[in-house]
């Protein structure tokens, strides 16, 4: 049992080309990743579709971030629920569809898809450091109190995974097996493992107030910030690249380029 | 017997936090892991009871191959404390929490109830017995946690970090505790940064440093090196310190290898000539 999917989220903090962009950017693009898999989900289908092009794209792009290997992280930890998908859609299917190939093409199709949902903000989450995301989302004139809420659980997250992590090898060294035994017995496993991570959040987010109070949080109703996110000519010219992309896409799509199931 | 061979791990991040270590540590011994921040000591102890399987070479715990074997089988045999027990801790009561692990091994509810009863005296915890785990304090908790392991018994007891948080009585209490260990015959492994903790109870330090084992022997030997303890970011404990000091002044007749309360006090005595001088008191 691992925290995988969790983990794959990190921030990592690399000079790179990608981790250099204006988080508006990569936003835009992760944007543009998400609604396009909302769109083509119907169109083609199986290994050969535009979710597969989605995640192949994010691989290259994340390639040049050197955080590919995170993207497959990601993969490997969904993996269950891709494969739940998978069931479910043969499930739901089986009345409409008696051909078993078709069957297991749409199948595979939805599953895909579902994995381009999951792994659509990768490369926004990989490369924009937590600071980056607070001032974007300032950006987008939301305020102070709820940027930094949001920022505080997005770096929080990979601490509660190592957190929820090191409970379990608690619990495995006191002789619990989480992948033993019925399913009954594997969620009671499981309480051992969710009541002292609830207590130690609960007990981290306390102690942060506290923090923040000595800090004089919330003092001040208006804020600068040291260094403000700037887009740069580059930015504009990626932007511009994304934009162009996903528009040809939507427009090929209405323009019947795209048909249904070969 | 615990065996090292050759034993390498390197973490899914790339970074290798032990190279190449081969050591053994057998029973009725206090073996006192120590070095700087990042030195390994924690990998270590998580590859003592499979948690951690080596990325190659072999650990052997009593012949058995960790790779092998499930974490709940070597259990029963290393029973591994961590920093923060709250990782531990989720039952509504100490009682229940003590005996939680004696029903995963396969005892009834009654006889669980009744060993966790045993333990929780003999550690003085059982006046604690129908609180929450979480209400206790920190030595209280550190406490709890060697309960919860000591309750089925395992051969090797590895402690990680055991002073972190602990007050002088608490540390004191478990200075007892370990000795009641080591005279019930079991084999006590710690990881801890406290020089002046290891020298009371230890009887073999290894030092670790960048994942390689530097240095390996009776504590004696190894925690009155200021040179070695200085290169793995270690104070000297301050009885060495001080008896360095004493033989830079020109008392030569020094132990030089005396790490002890007790030992210091003997030799100080015999160097005022009085060898039956209560250093304490301050009587003869």
């Amino acid at each position: 049992m691992s925290f995988s999917l969790l983990q794959s989220l990190r921030y990592r903090s690399l000079e790179t080309p990608i981790h250099r962009l204006d988080p508006r950017v990569k936003l835009l693009a992760s944007l543009s990743f998400l609604s396009t898999a909302l769109l083509f989900g119907d169109f083609w289908g199986g290994l050969l579709s535009v979710s597969t092009a989605i995640i192949l794209t994010q691989l290259v792009l994340l390639g040049v971030a050197r955080s590919a290997s995170y993207l497959l992280t990601t993969i490997r930890g969904a993996t269950p629920l891709v494969a739940l998908v998978f069931i479910l859609s043969l499930w739901g299917a089986w009345d409409l569809t008696p051909q078993l190939v078709e069957l297991i093409y749409r199948a595979t199709g939805s599953s895909i898809r579902f994995l381009a949902f999951i792994t659509s903000f990768n490369l926004f989450f990989l490369t924009t450091s937590p600071d980056e995301f607070g001032k974007l989302m300032l950006k987008l004139r939301i305020p102070y109190v709820y940027t930094f809420t949001f920022v505080a659980a997005v770096r929080l997250a990979p601490v509660i995974a190592d957190e929820a992590q090191e409970i379990i090898n608690a619990q495995r060294s006191r002789g619990v097996e989480f992948e033993r035994g019925n399913p009954v017995k594997r969620v009671r496993a499981l309480v051992g493992v969710f009541i002292p991570l609830l207590v130690n959040s609960l007990r981290r987010a306390y102690e942060m107030a506290e923090a923040l109070e000595v800090k004089c949080f919330g003092a001040s109703s208006r804020r600068t910030t040291l260094r403000d996110i700037k887009a740069t000519r580059r930015d504009y010219k990626a932007a511009l690249l994304v934009l162009s992309i996903t528009g040809a896409v939507f427009a090929a799509k209405y323009l019947g380029l795209f048909t249904g199931l070969p | 017997m615990i065996e090292f061979e050759k034993v390498t791990y390197t973490y899914p991040s790339g970074v290798t936090a032990l190279r190449d270590i081969s050591l053994s540590i057998g029973g009725g011994e206090i073996v006192a892991l120590m070095g700087e921040n990042g030195a390994g000591k924690t990998t270590f102890l998580k590859l003592l009871n499979g948690l951690l399987k080596p990325t190659s070479g072999v650990v052997r715990v009593d012949g058995v191959d960790t790779r092998t074997t499930t974490v709940a089988s070597l259990a029963r045999l290393v029973g591994l404390v961590f920093q923060n027990p709250d990782s531990m801790f989720f039952c509504p009561t100490v009682l229940e929490e003590v005996s939680y692990a004696l029903i995963q091994f396969g005892l009834s509810k009654e006889e669980g109830a009744k060993q966790a009863e045993k333990t929780l005296i003999s550690l003085g915890l059982w006046h604690l017995r129908n609180l929450s785990p979480f209400t206790l304090s920190g030595g209280e908790k550190k406490r709890l946690a060697i309960a919860v392991v000591m309750a089925w018994s395992p051969k090797y007891v590895v402690i990680d970090e055991p002073t972190s948080g602990l007050d002088g009585r608490g540390k004191r209490t478990l200075k007892e505790l370990l000795e009641e260990l080591l005279r019930g015959g079991k084999c006590v492994i710690i990881s801890s940064h406290d020089v002046e903790f290891v020298s009371e109870v230890a009887s073999r330090v290894v030092l670790l440093r960048r994942g390689e084992v530097i240095a390996d022997g009776p504590s004696e030997e190894i925690l009155t090196n200021t040179e070695l303890l200085t290169s793995a970011s270690l104070l000297t404990p301050q009885i060495p310190a001080l008896f360095k000091e004493l033989r830079d002044q020109g008392f030569r007749g020094l132990n030089h290898r005396c790490i002890k309360m007790e030992d210091a006090l003997r030799e100080l005595s015999s160097l005022l000539g009085r060898p039956n001088l209560d250093l304490r008191s301050g009587s003869a």
